[in-house]
Order: structure tokens, then C-alpha cells, then sequence
């Protein structure tokens, strides 16, 4: 699959918070004011981001070692969901 | 000054030209001239503060609406100054639509306050959250609770203050609908229910009045400890089950009077209360077994 | 009973004297500001001024709660700016913002505790079709379905019906004029748009030049017919005004671009009620009169629509006076043989709708 690179937006504010033992995430976007639950997978990929790492290469090997067999298809869905709800946007390769 | 401290006389004059009633942190301002609303005031407020205070919170109005409607099958109408958030009602629905204006004042206005849809009770210094849909049987376990006890802080609008994080009480009359009425009397036939509104949008309404301990201690703010979400099943034996915080939390804002509203405060204090709390599914039949939980949950 | 509106003036225009109000004042200056829609704008002079403390704590919590409600609605319009820039910069062609959505786009004191329902842009009006389109590709969609409502707003008026995100809530308000087709008076929007400048980090949004942002606010004030918001106008153009009215050449400067915009009426009305309500110090030679009498008429009408807010500050006659206004409003904007259908029929649409919710 094409390698992409992904940012949360520098404007969204997002505030991020999981409970220990739990694997849910919920996430306030504070321009949009909109709060979701994401699964683990989502939260998980959003840290990724939130470290400064852009790549979706590397979450997908993080995918592959956490036990997932189809890592390209949880990617692209995991990209389509978040970027439709405007919590990550594409940039160019650094 | 009590409420109960004014004669019936002197009730009706005050409240015809405008009486202060002090509910937790709010001062209203009532008046009215209808005898339904007059003695549900009597009966279920008689131990709050009443008096001429200098500053309110809400001035609020219950009176019939201009026209045919003052005599034939008489209507009311409930006013926050010159606004009348609702249709008019019959005149025999006049107090609980007191009580509904009153709820609408607050979750309209009051943004101090993180307010969630659900009730809050308090023993041992753990206040325990009660958020729960329509027919979850959460007013019967309220009020059960109220009576059992508990210091009730609210049976409708959980106040969550944005400064401290605690909870916030008003202590008024607990609203009970339908089956819950009668399960109440059985419960305990000592306590003072009002008299029911029938055929309201909602069933047939009646309130209970909060004990009196709950009201003297009205400016008490409590910490909440526990979140637990009950259902109410025929039949069923008493059980208990963890209720995931991040799924807790998308229900409290989802049932919040004004979570959008605080936006970014609204979720830091949505989440600070998950921290500090304890969620827990209740699936119950008998009241008694419910008591004898929530007892245990705080000793 | 009547209560004056002086404390609240006052307090819109002084706000370090709210730090001496009784709570008696307060409970009818939280009232009236209420009503007014002003109570978040107290908030914003409180806060400025660092009063929070010197306030009884209930009569901050009030006016805190009004204020957060705005900053709220401040950030959602932000947002809603940044996805209209998206849907609209490939048009190429200046999206001009105007009144609230521009004062927060601006960081204009004008927005300072300011509630806000709408977003208004203007855009010349051959592109309105383009607009249309995307913003319905954007996701937005039009409010009024009915034929006579979508003419009314189309032909008549000034602007596209509303149009309301179907994700968001947000409600838009397309203009190409900022006086409709058939008004008496007529204005010059390319003279706006020429002056107006890119608004920073965006491709095709602008904001008017800060005097066309005033004398907008003037023309609103007297034209739209909203009566309830007549004294928060008053105040959001209190707070464009003020800063600037010291600088030397500013009013000659203001009234030079009205008679360019040909709005020297509007904002006459308005600098009188801000000189006699606000006390706002206007040079004389900036208000020549119109016509004596009418003009006697016309601010006796004003005076009491801006106070029709709340009863207990306005005369007795304010019912006939408010109507008398609203006609006047839609009198300048659609002529009479166009007008009195018009009203008669949103008539008996509300009195059948209410009909039928009762039957």
C-alpha cells in the first residue's frame, strides 16, 4: 500500500484521555467542539501522531506486532474515519 | 425564616406579591396566585429559606395566560421573566410545572455548573451519581434512598462545580411518575407525597418531600465517589457488573444539560469525575435488595 | 412599574462602575441584561477589568455563564470559517464576512461576550449561484423550502434563504447587497468589497474595512427589524466607535464613506442614540439633520424599539411602536405594493401553524 503521512491538526486542540484497564479512548476536538470514542486501535494511532511521528509504514509494523493479520485495511479504515471527522489531515513526506 | 413559619394567610400574601425561596446555591423569586401551586409550596417546601433577598437568581411566575383559558378548563403558564418556555398546562398540573420551570431555569442558565441528568445522593461523605434513562426506575431509588437515610442532593440535575470539582446540592421535592408513586407509599407510608398531577406529558406526577436533614444541609457540597447506573428488571436478582468509564462518559455527556456548552471544560471535568469515581451497573427488583447495596458501596 | 435602563447603560459603556452595584441594582440590571442579550457582554467588560472578585459571587456566576455561552459560539463560528474558506476558495472570487462573524474573525471588542445565531457573508451578486453550489457540495442546504419564502429571501431581499450545515447546525446567510434589490435606499456593496482585506491564514474570506464595519452595523441597527438585539447593536457599534473616536480625523473620515455608501441616514440615527443613550461624544457637524420632524418621529420610534427588550423599560406605546418600525424596516427595504402581501401572509402561515398544533 502507498505510504502516507498524517498530522492532527495544530488548530483541533484535541484532548485525549483512556482509564487504565480500559482499552477505550474518548477525544474532545476543541475547534470543532465535537467529543467521540475511538476504539483502541484509534487512540493508539493518535499517540503515534501526537509523539511526532507522521508515517502510517510504522503504525501499520505496530498493528502487524499487536496481532493484527489484515494491518492495511484497519489503517486505511482507522484514515478514513479520523479524517472524516477532521482529527487528522494528510501532509507531505518530511 | 422557614417556609412553615408563615401562616397559611401570610403564605398566600407573599407569594401574591413575590416570595424568596433559596434552593441550594439559587435564589428564586415566586409568584403566584394559584392554590395548587400555594400548597404544594406549604406542604413539600415547609423547611427551606424563604424571605425578601436583594438579588435573585431567577424571577419566576406561575399565573393563568390572558384570555378565554382563565375560566373555561383553566390553564397556567410558567414564566422566567417575560419568557414562557412552555405551553400552558392545567391549572391541576400548576406545581409540578413550578418544579419543571424551575429545572429549566437551571439547566438553561446556570453554567457555573457542569449539570448532568441524573440524581446524587450522599451518605458516609461518598456521593453517589445516579444517571440512568427514562424507566430505569431511577426516581424509586432515589426517593427510596432519600428515605432511607441518604442526604439527597438532587433527583433531576446533577450540579457539578467548575471550580472544585464537587457536587453541588439543592434538595428539593423528588419527582415521582406512574408505578413509582404508589411503590413509594408502600415503601414508606410515613412520607409526605403531594398531590398527583394526572394526564401530564409525562404520566401522572406527584413529589416527595426531601427529608428534612437534606434540606438544612442544602450548602453542604459533597464528593463524588461512585457512578452507578441502575436498571430496574421484574424479577431479577440483585447483580452487579463494571461499567466501563470511557462508555460512562460518552452517556453522561450524552445526558448533560450543557456538556456542548462548557466545551473543552466540559470534558476536562467530565473526565476528572471518572478519575475520582467508581462506575458500576446495578441490575435490581426488590428495593430492599437495592438499599442493602448501596449501603455496602459507602460503609 | 417602570425600572430605568441606566445602570445597565452605564455598565455597557463604564464597566468599572459595576464594581459598586448593590445587589438590589444587580437583580435588575442581570434582568434587563438578559433580556437584551447583553448579559455575556458584561461578563467580557468584567472580566477585562478584572472585576470577577468585587462581584457578588451569584451575580458572576451569571454573568459567566452568559460569557461562556458566547465563547463557545465564538469558537464554533472560527471553525465554521475555516470549512466555508474550504468549500468556497476555489471559486477564486472575495467571500465577505460581515457583522458577528466578522467581529470574531477580527478579535474585534465587538465580540467580546457577543451571542450569535448566524454567519453572514456577502458576495457579488452574479457568483450567488456558484456560492449556492458550494456550499451545497460543502454539506449546507437550504432552510426554506417554501416556493414564496424562497422568492421573498431571493428576489425581494438581499440574500439567499438561510442555509443550515446538516453536520454542524450553523446557519448561513448568503447576501449580495447590504440593503435588499427593492429597497428605497440604495448602496454601493462593490465599494465594500473593493475595500475590504484578506482575513489572515485564509484564501477567499475578507473582512470590511473597519469604516464600512461601522456604518453596516448603523444600517443594521435601523433596517433588519430585530428588536430584541436593538440594544446589543447599540453596544457592538459602542465598542467599533470608541477606540477610534479620538483618532483626528476619524469622523470626517466616517462621514465622508457614508455619503460614498450613501448611508449617512443610518448612521445618523445611530450616532444620535449612542451620543444621547451612551453618551458618546459625536461632533455636532457630523450630525446634520435629515428633516426636523421626521426626524423627531423617527428617534422617538427608535428609542423605543431599542428598549423593547424588556417591559419595564420601555413606554406604553412601545407595542404600536415596535410594529410601527418593523413596517418601517421592511418599508425601506421591499416597496408598498410588494409589502402588505408579504406581511399578511406570514400572517396566516403562523396562524394556521399554530392552528394545527392545537387541532
Amino acid at each position: 500500500m502507498l505510504i502516507s503521512f498524517w498530522r492532527i491538526p495544530p488548530t483541533a486542540t484535541l484532548r485525549l484521555h483512556r482509564w487504565p484497564d480500559e482499552d477505550e479512548y474518548v477525544v474532545h476536538h476543541g475547534a470543532a467542539n465535537a467529543t467521540h470514542r475511538l476504539s483502541a486501535v484509534a487512540g493508539m494511532f493518535l499517540e503515534y501522531l501526537a509523539s511526532g511521528k507522521s508515517d502510517t509504514s510504522g503504525f501499520i509494523s505496530l498493528l502487524q506486532e499487536l496481532g493484527d493479520d489484515t494491518p492495511e485495511i484497519t489503517m486505511a479504515n482507522l484514515l478514513e474515519a479520523l479524517q472524516r471527522l477532521d482529527i487528522i489531515e494528510p501532509i507531505d513526506a518530511p | 425564616m422557614r417556609l412553615n413559619e408563615l401562616s397559611s394567610a401570610e403564605l398566600h400574601r407573599s407569594l401574591a406579591q413575590g416570595l424568596g425561596l433559596q434552593t441550594g446555591p439559587f435564589r428564586f423569586h415566586i409568584r403566584t396566585r394559584i392554590p395548587g401551586v400555594v400548597s404544594g409550596l406549604s406542604q413539600l417546601y415547609s423547611d427551606f429559606e424563604v424571605g425578601n433577598f436583594d438579588f435573585y437568581d431567577f424571577h419566576v411566575r406561575i399565573a393563568p395566560p390572558v384570555g378565554l383559558r382563565r375560566w373555561f378548563r383553566p390553564q397556567v403558564n410558567f414564566w422566567m421573566d417575560e419568557f414562557s418556555p412552555f405551553m400552558p398546562l392545567p391549572a391541576d398540573h400548576a406545581f409540578a410545572q413550578l418544579e419543571w420551570g424551575m429545572n429549566w431555569c437551571m439547566a438553561g442558565h446556570a453554567h457555573h455548573y457542569l449539570m448532568f441528568h441524573a440524581a446524587v445522593l450522599e451518605k458516609n461523605g461518598q456521593a453517589v451519581i445516579l444517571p440512568g434513562d427514562p424507566g430505569a426506575g431511577k426516581s424509586t431509588l432515589t426517593a427510596a434512598l432519600a428515605l432511607s437515610g441518604w442526604r439527597l442532593l438532587s433527583d433531576e440535575i446533577t450540579l457539578v462545580d467548575r471550580n472544585d470539582g464537587q457536587i453541588v446540592p439543592l434538595a428539593r421535592p423528588v419527582s415521582l411518575k406512574n408505578a413509582s408513586i404508589d411503590i413509594i407509599r408502600a415503601f414508606a407510608p410515613q412520607a409526605v407525597i403531594g398531590e398527583a398531577a394526572r394526564d401530564t406529558h409525562k404520566g401522572t406526577v406527584a413529589h416527595l418531600k426531601p427529608p428534612g436533614e437534606s434540606v438544612a444541609r442544602m450548602s453542604e457540597k459533597a464528593k463524588a465517589r461512585h457512578i452507578i447506573f441502575p436498571r430496574w428488571q421484574a424479577g431479577a436478582t440483585l447483580s452487579t457488573t463494571p461499567h466501563a468509564k470511557a462508555d460512562a462518559f460518552i452517556h453522561l455527556a450524552g445526558h448533560a444539560f450543557n456538556y456542548n456548552l462548557l466545551g473543552a471544560l466540559g470534558f476536562d471535568m467530565t473526565a476528572r469525575l471518572l478519575e475520582a469515581c467508581n462506575c458500576q451497573s446495578l441490575e435490581y427488583s426488590r428495593l430492599e435488595d437495592a438499599m442493602d447495596f448501596f449501603s455496602e458501596l459507602v460503609a | 412599574m417602570k425600572k430605568s435602563c441606566a445602570d445597565l447603560l452605564h455598565a455597557l459603556t463604564h464597566p468599572q462602575a459595576m464594581a459598586s452595584f448593590t445587589p438590589s441594582q444587580w437583580d435588575v440590571v442581570v434582568r434587563q441584561a438578559r433580556a437584551a442579550g447583553v448579559l455575556g457582554r458584561l461578563g467580557a467588560l468584567a472580566q477585562q477589568h478584572g472585576l470577577q472578585q468585587q462581584l457578588p459571587e451569584p451575580v458572576w456566576h451569571a454573568l459567566e455563564a452568559d460569557l461562556t455561552f458566547a465563547q463557545q459560539q465564538a469558537i464554533a463560528v472560527r471553525y465554521e470559517l475555516r470549512r466555508l474558506d474550504r468549500a468556497l476558495a476555489k471559486l477564486g472570487i472575495p467571500v465577505l464576512i460581515l457583522k458577528g462573524a466578522a467581529y470574531v474573525a477580527m478579535d474585534s471588542p465587538a465580540s467580546d461576550g457577543r451571542f450569535m445565531s448566524d454567519i453572514d457573508i456577502l458576495v457579488a451578486k452574479p457568483h450567488l449561484m456558484d456560492v449556492e453550489s458550494a456550499l451545497t457540495g460543502g454539506g449546507w442546504t437550504s432552510q426554506y423550502h417554501d416556493a414564496y419564502d424562497q422568492r421573498y429571501y431571493r428576489e425581494w431581499m438581499h440574500e439567499l434563504p438561510p442555509m443550515q450545515h446538516l453536520g454542524r447546525h450553523t446557519t448561513l446567510d448568503v447576501h449580495h447587497n447590504l440593503l435588499p434589490e427593492t429597497a428605497r435606499i440604495k448602496t454601493r456593496p462593490d465599494q465594500v468589497i473593493a475595500s475590504s482585506h484578506l482575513l489572515p491564514g485564509t484564501q477567499c474570506l475578507y473582512v470590511p474595512d473597519e469604516l464600512d464595519l461601522i456604518l453596516h452595523s448603523a444600517t443594521h441597527l435601523l433596517h433588519e427589524g430585530e428588536w430584541g438585539h436593538g440594544l446589543r447593536d447599540l453596544s457592538d457599534l459602542y465598542l467599533l466607535i470608541a477606540p477610534r473616536a479620538e483618532q483626528p480625523d476619524f469622523w470626517q473620515r466616517l462621514a465622508d464613506r457614508a455619503s460614498q455608501l450613501n448611508l449617512q441616514r443610518p448612521l445618523y440615527y445611530a450616532l444620535v442614540e449612542l451620543r444621547d443613550l451612551f453618551r458618546l461624544a459625536v461632533p455636532d457637524n457630523v450630525l446634520s439633520t435629515p428633516n426636523a420632524i421626521l426626524a423627531r418621529l423617527m428617534k422617538a420610534l427608535l428609542r423605543r424599539g431599542i428598549f423593547s427588550f424588556y417591559p419595564d423599560c420601555h413606554p406604553h406605546l412601545t407595542g404600536i411602536a415596535e410594529f410601527a418600525l418593523f413596517v418601517r424596516s421592511h418599508w425601506l427595504r421591499m416597496p408598498a405594493h410588494l409589502l402588505l402581501p408579504h406581511l399578511l401572509y406570514k400572517f396566516w402561515k403562523q396562524t394556521i401553524a399554530s392552528d394545527k398544533e392545537k387541532a
